[in-house]
């Protein structure tokens, strides 16, 4: 490919090798201008810039299955295959990557790597860093480099399949993946719980803790846009909040959580109900986007420890600290303390998130970050809140990848690039 | 290597971990001359032993004041060289630090210091229904920093996974005597730097402080041993337990010579007559338990197994696993030394890497026996030699090499839980590229700018650098 510079303000290039992708950095570090990356563009506005000028990689054109060893449990692919395209090449060997991700026809692996998004299954299998066993990406000087490899156990080296998971394509532009998938489970399960107050999904989480296996899937869902849903027992609709539990297994595996759990619910005077188990269901892909905002919506990730997720829940309350004029519906990852609450509209000015937010949950130990939306001023404080003590060191690591801080500039929570 | 043992280094150690914490006479520090790659020693020139975070951070700026390289070291368990001192200087030991500091069964986590041995927190987590699901076959000595240093691994990583997956967070000591906590029980944005310092064999940070995940233990567990008459047919069924969807908790494969070194060190009643042994064990709940244990003998018995012996009860579970822990004590039996590769090959590849290891041992006149992770594909070929005779220690060297090489070009891996340490560092070049190389550099130099941390470890350095070159191995070194 011929590269050519910028004639406005972006540059859109959409790239089919790594190559490609090293020819376009080395052209911006030439002209010292920026580098864009673009997966399936359904996370654009994550982090702090919206619009970086310059050049705009789309890996979209990184697209092809390079080596699938079903019986090894290994898949290697480019960074811009959609995420659907995996599943449906993984169901023809009855294997999964067990996460759910918003718009999976778009978004790519590269993508969800870079924005480390997991999703409700994390509860049973973890995220994505956990998965990403190889990893081939183009640093800042454009030079291609890779790390790990294509067995599921691997300590050779610096593990940059778990440091790139989550950068946000500012180390670099992951251009291939080798992901460890899992065997597709013959049997999966949905069932609600509707929860009238906090204090109850607190102690059905509480009892989920001693269930004789971690569920797969432990979500609480809190607002009537969740509660009124389509899948929701009708039982439960309109219900303040919900949990939904999924299982995942043999049937016989199955049948005896699913006991386990009824069982401990019944101490706390709580009653599950079945919704419906395959990975076509609209309640798992409702879930899958349940991160994700709409146009004028803003998005907020809070993660605390999971016993303190039912006290941040309260304080979105009537007169609850993070109240706000509309209430947000809002989805937790209670397995892992990960909440996000989607606000109808964004604040009008940074200083609520500033002063309020990011103070209360780092009171509780906790982070919080805008994913997407917010207000119009939108600022490095507001939208990730104060700088982790490990700040100087991630710069001197975005340094070392990324000497010219050409790679996303901006977006990240480095206080100078 | 350090010049002198100067008075005033010695007085602002003294005065930060005490005279006790002290060790410089070289007879009292021949312990600290190695770990478990006993191939190649070297004898540190102070050990310290410190008991707090702040007695770390304090030591490391001593050392950096007086310019002297350190190696962070736990209980020296490492089977590639990764705590020698090469080239002298200041082995940190933190072994001192045992505490278990927190435990969250509700957030299912606890927080440890670095030199807490690791069977103690499971020890700590009995009746609770938790555990620590990282089990090194030494996990009744090694410490969960140096597991944290080597993303350890251990038989039940094939369904638990190693050590990164269960490490939530960690505190660290960098190169400057910094203090610096990355990660934790709740998610924090910005680069996953935990990620990247587990395993990292303590050249980025000597780790001090552990924030590990706890997981349910299993309502049910079957354990069996499988006996077959080729080592082909034990792993054409590992190939088709995993092809049926099953994830066992563990899937371990030891050979004739194992076997034999094992029944005459603990007289369990294994098979002599077996070419191998498959030692699997399925855990869950107890509904589904049953039909996955039957499963896998329905396998195993189309892979013609001549044999399925299922462990009884808790107790004879419990005697299988310390037999196939304490493989390395039997092999002591066989000869006066050993050392053990650890080789990763894709799981299909399994029969041909034990063949090839097979007509090797024939070739070289190297006697080697052979346990694996079979699940994972990783191997461990134990190599026997006398260290008394310099032939065979060449030779041995020589051999382990060509495995390596060989796990290479199966499209493996030369490490999948020991770590690269120094035993390994020549064949870095072979499994990564130039480039791939120079970004790992780039990474460690950004986070221990000055090298004084693990020097000479895990990567092949472009210039000497002042360590000596003493042994062959060590060559990629330099």
């Amino acid at each position: 490919m011929t590269v050519q510079s910028p004639s406005t303000t972006t540059h859109s290039e959409i790239v089919s090798t790594s190559e490609d992708v090293s020819k376009i950095v080395r052209a911006a570090g030439d002209q010292r201008t920026s580098v864009c990356i673009v997966g399936g563009a359904t996370s654009l506005d994550y982090g702090l810039l919206r619009e970086i000028p310059g050049f705009r990689v789309v890996t979209t054109g990184l697209s092809r299955v390079l080596d699938y060893a079903a019986r090894d449990m290994t898949i290697t692919v480019e960074a811009g295959l959609p995420f659907q395209t995996l599943t449906e090449v993984l169901l023809e060997q009855n294997q999964w990557l067990p996460l759910d991700v918003p718009h999976p026809e778009r978004a790519t692996l590269g993508g969800i790597v870079a924005c480390d998004w997991s999703g409700a299954f994390e509860s049973g299998y973890g995220t994505i860093r956990d998965m990403v066993i190889g990893i081939s990406a183009i640093d800042g000087r454009g030079i291609r480099f890779s790390a790990g490899g294509r067995v599921v156990k691997n300590v050779a080296g610096y593990d940059f399949c778990k440091l790139l998971t989550g950068s946000l394509g500012t180390l670099g532009i992951v251009t291939q993946l080798t992901l460890k998938v899992q065997p597709l489970p013959s049997t999966r399960l949905l069932c609600a719980v509707g929860i009238e107050h906090l204090d109850q999904a607190e102690m059905c989480l509480e009892k989920m803790v001693q269930a004789l296996q971690q569920p797969a899937v432990l979500e609480i869902l809190s607002g009537t846009r969740w509660t009124n849903r389509e899948w929701m027992p009708v039982e439960y609709r309109g219900a303040p909040h919900a949990i939904v539990i999924g299982l995942c297994g043999s049937l016989q595996d199955v049948e005896g959580q699913q006991r386990s759990i009824s069982g401990h619910l019944d101490t706390v005077g709580l009653k599950s109900r079945e919704i419906i188990g395959s990975l076509e269901s609209s309640a798992l892909r409702d879930l899958a986007g349940g991160s994700a905002g709409a146009d004028g919506e803003m998005v907020l990730m809070i993660s605390v420890r999971p016993s303190k997720v039912v006290d941040v829940l309260k304080a979105f309350e009537n007169d609850g600290v993070l109240a706000s004029s509309s209430r947000p519906s809002i989805q937790v990852h209670a397995a892992s303390g990960c909440l996000f609450a989607v606000y109808d509209t964004s604040p009008a000015d940074a200083g609520w998130l500033v002063h309020t937010v990011h103070p209360f949950v780092r009171q509780m130990n906790g982070w919080a970050h805008i994913v997407s939306g917010g207000p119009p001023d939108r600022t490095l404080a507001s939208v990730w809140g104060p700088s982790p003590e490990s700040i100087r060191v991630m710069e001197s690591v975005k340094r070392a990848f990324d000497p010219s801080g050409i790679l996303n500039p901006g977006k990240f929570l480095y206080r100078s690039m | 290597m350090i010049a002198t043992l100067s008075r005033p280094l010695l007085d602002a150690l003294t005065a930060t971990v005490g005279a006790n914490g002290l060790l410089w006479d070289r007879g009292d520090m021949m312990a600290y001359e190695c770990d478990g790659y006993v191939i190649e020693k070297h004898c540190p020139d102070i050990v310290v032993f410190p008991t707090t975070t702040q007695q770390v951070s304090d030591v490391v700026r001593i050392a950096c004041a007086f310019d002297i390289p350190i190696v962070a070291r736990g209980a020296g368990t490492g089977l590639a060289g990764g705590t020698l001192p090469v080239g002298g200087g200041m082995l940190i030991v933190l072994t001192k630090m045992t505490a278990i500091e927190e435990v969250h069964l509700r957030d299912r986590y606890a927080v440890v210091q670095a030199g807490v041995v690791n069977i103690k927190l499971n020890e700590r987590l009995k009746g609770t229904g938790y555990h620590y699901a990282p089990d090194p076959s030494s996990q009744g000595a090694c410490t969960i920093g140096g597991n944290t240093a080597t993303n350890s691994g251990g038989p039940h990583t094939l369904k638990y996974g190693v050590t990164v997956n269960h490490v939530l967070g960690v505190e660290v000591v960098f190169s400057d005597g910094s203090i610096v906590r990355t990660g934790g029980p709740s998610r924090t944005p910005g680069l996953n730097l935990t990620g990247a310092i587990v395993g990292s064999e303590g050249t980025l940070a000597i780790v001090t402080r552990v924030w590990v995940r706890l997981t349910r233990l299993p309502q049910a567990v079957r354990t069996m041993l499988i006996e077959y008459g080729s080592v082909d047919e034990a792993c054409r069924t590992i190939g088709e337990i995993i092809g049926a969807g099953i994830i066992p908790a563990a899937l371990e494969l030891m050979d004739q010579g194992i076997v034999r070194a094992l029944e005459a060190a603990f007289s369990f009643g294994f098979p002599l007559d077996a070419a191998a042994l498959l030692l699997v064990e399925v855990d869950g709940i107890e509904d589904g338990i049953n039909q996955q244990m039957e499963r896998v003998v329905e396998l195993a018995t189309e892979c013609k197994a001549t044999g399925v012996r299922h462990a009884r009860d808790s107790a004879e579970r419990q005697k299988l696993w310390k037999c196939r822990k304490l493989t390395g004590a039997a092999i002591g039996r066989l000869a006066p030394n050993y050392t053990t590769q650890d080789g990763v090959v894709p799981r299909s590849a399994l029969p041909h890497i034990l063949q090839y290891i097979a007509n090797l041992s024939a070739r070289s006149g190297i006697e080697i026996v052979n346990v694996a992770h079979a699940g994972d594909g990783n191997i461990h070929p134990n190599l026997l030699f006398d260290e008394r005779e310099p032939d065979q220690i060449e030779r041995v060297i020589r051999v382990g090499q060509e495995i390596l090489e060989e796990c290479l070009a199966c499209g493996g891996s030369v490490s999948g839980e020991h770590g690269i340490g120094v035993e390994k560092i020549s064949l870095m070049d072979r499994m990564f590229s130039a480039d791939d190389l120079d970004v790992m550099r780039r990474f460690r130099n950004a986070v221990n700018p000055d090298g004084r941390l693990g020097a000479g470890k895990m990567l092949p350095t472009l210039a000497g650098c002042g360590i000596t070159q003493s042994h062959p191995r060590r060559r990629g070194g330099l």
